[in-house]
């Protein structure tokens, strides 16, 4: 799910998606499933996350004139750019949700996950990935759901935060084991426990 | 701030581990409680959009590709028949003197909303960066700072500097339902296919009204609709209308904008345009002398009809300031000396060049 597009292939799609509305149609389709799923893991409500997936389609489509190839990764990118800043503007006007949401509110997640293929469970899983991602420092939770749900190469992270290619390698390896760490104590514990039980 | 950033062989093959895991969407599956069975699962917990979500906005965004391509043919086909038009560029400098005459009148200065202002401030200043060393731009610039008017109404004053000339008085609402006015509303000039207008917004979280003004053509034709009375003159109501009512600044999605000194804070990107999705929109449109009116609104229509019949011609001035339009050329940096600090522009982000 995660397939990147051939660089030189996508300059053409880009600089085509301008004009061509069949172009745009196929960038959309390639990029759309990875803003979704960076947006959901940020915002958390579905609706929301729609609204803010919306709103940065729309802009790429307003600014894409605009959009200056610079190399491999440069549109992903400057796309996530428009996300990210979307997102954090969304906390900025206190519109996040600072508690857990209701299930109900929580996206639906692809059918090849780990987990059985059971909804509510595949939802709770979801929550329960969520929050612990939102125990890092904020920029630990960037670079993890712009590296996990994104798909972006830390080169394209580096560029989208303004930060060292190696500073984005080092958060992400230090945010990961701080992650695996709290899931070994929280969530497999928990499991072995009532295994036991 | 100091953060420890060295990697080790261990992080190297994490490293590694993840790109092959995001690379095969979570791969062969994994105990979760191995660090690499942690990433393979994050990468199989992924969202996933209603398709009939994914292909609405599909069809949404393809819409308004092809209306932006409409706009366009129609801005070049004026700019073929010799009428005036301002460049896009022009057109956004307008509203950011706009919106920097608002800051220092209707928030009390510069040093109150210091922030805020030096962000607008430096979006200004990116928004002509890339024409602004061309002398028969900046000559243009000079031209579009001497019209200014000024706009008032309970609670602030706006000024607002237009694009050129302009053949007719603008209106201003002596009226505003509360709360729109102290949200930070907004004034923007446009000039639209060749015409010369002038579009007054104003919004809170949910509720806008936008008062388009152009010269009345000589036929003074109304659309079809619900017949009304603005101030005993001949109005209509189109309802129904849905749509998306943008306001904010424009600025390149690459700028990156620094201040330094005090604000000491980085600023990336500080302002930007905001949207308000509308589904029960209402336009008025009538004549007011040599003046065509179109108010667009989600308000209701009482209150629509109280803010028309509040407009009176808007009071002509000097410009309030001038502005530094000395920038840099590629790549180069420019400081900005403020009250209290100063402010560095970069044109671009830091992404590397290929």
């Amino acid at each position: 799910m995660q397939s990147r597009l051939n660089p030189e292939q996508e300059r053409e799609l880009v600089k085509k998606a301008r004009q061509d509305s069949m172009a745009f149609r196929e960038l959309y389709s390639h990029y759309f499933p990875k803003v979704y799923a960076y947006v959901s893991y940020r915002i958390g409500r579905v609706q929301d996350a729609e609204d803010l997936v919306a709103d940065t389609f729309l802009r790429v489509v307003e600014r894409l004139d605009k959009f200056q190839w610079r190399g491999e990764g440069s549109f992903a990118a400057w796309l996530f750019r428009i996300a990210h800043n979307l997102v954090n503007d969304f906390y900025r006007r206190g519109r996040g949700s600072e508690g857990s949401l209701p299930l109900e509110d929580l996206p639906e997640l692809e059918a090849s996950t780990l987990l059985p293929a059971d909804a509510i469970l595949q939802k709770e899983k979801f929550a329960y990935l969520r929050r612990l991602i939102g125990t890092l420092s904020s920029r630990r939770q960037e670079i993890v759901t712009l590296k996990f749900f994104g798909g972006l190469r830390n080169k394209e992270i580096a560029a989208l935060l303004g930060l060292d290619e190696r500073t984005v390698a080092s958060h992400l390896c230090r945010g990961l084991e701080d992650l695996h760490r709290q899931y070994v104590d929280e969530f497999v514990q928990t499991k072995e426990g009532v295994a036991n039980e | 701030m100091s953060e420890r950033n060295e990697l080790t062989e261990r992080d190297q093959k994490l490293l590694n581990k993840v790109e092959e895991i995001v690379a095969n969407g979570g791969g062969e599956r994994r105990e979760a409680d191995s660090l690499y069975g942690f990433c393979a699962h994050l990468v199989s917990t992924v969202p996933q959009a209603d398709d009939a979500f994914r292909q609405r906005l599909e069809t949404r965004l393809v819409a308004r590709m092809q209306q932006q391509q409409e706009v366009r043919t129609l801005g070049t086909m004026s700019q073929d028949k010799g009428k005036a038009r301002s460049p896009s560029w022009l057109q956004r400098l307008a509203q950011g003197v706009g919106r920097i005459r608002q800051i220092f009148q209707v928030q009390g200065g510069l040093t109150m909303k210091k922030t805020f202002a030096l962000a607008v401030l430096a979006a200004l200043v990116i928004a002509v960066s890339a024409v602004g060393l061309v002398p028969s731009v900046r000559a243009q610039v000079g031209e579009m700072l001497n019209t200014w008017f000024h706009f008032k109404f309970p609670g602030g004053e706006y000024g607002v500097g237009l694009a050129g000339s302009i053949e007719f008085t603008p209106l201003n609402p002596t009226y505003l339902p509360a709360g729109l006015e102290s949200s930070g509303g907004g004034i923007s000039v446009l000039g639209t296919f060749g015409e010369e207008s002038i579009e007054l917004k104003y919004h809170n979280d949910e509720q806008f009204v936008s008062i388009t003004q152009t010269k009345a053509p000589a036929d003074k034709t109304l659309p079809a609709g619900t017949e009304v009375t603005v101030n005993g003159q001949p109005a209509v109501f189109v309802t129904g209308l849905e749509g998306t009512f943008e306001y904010g600044f424009h600025i390149p999605e690459d700028a990156l904008v620094e201040t330094s000194g005090t604000p000491s804070a980085s600023i990336q990107v500080p302002l930007r345009s905001k949207f308000i999705t509308y589904t029960d929109g209402k336009r008025l449109t009538w004549y007011a002398g040599d003046v065509k009116v179109e108010m667009l609104s989600n308000l209701s229509e009482e209150e629509m009809l109280k803010i028309a019949g509040s407009l009176v011609p808007a009071e002509g001035g000097e410009p309030p300031f001038q502005m530094d339009l000395d920038l840099p050329s590629g790549g180069e940096e420019k400081v900005i000396e403020t009250e209290g600090g100063h402010i560095i522009i970069r044109e671009g982000s830091t992404e590397s060049n290929p």
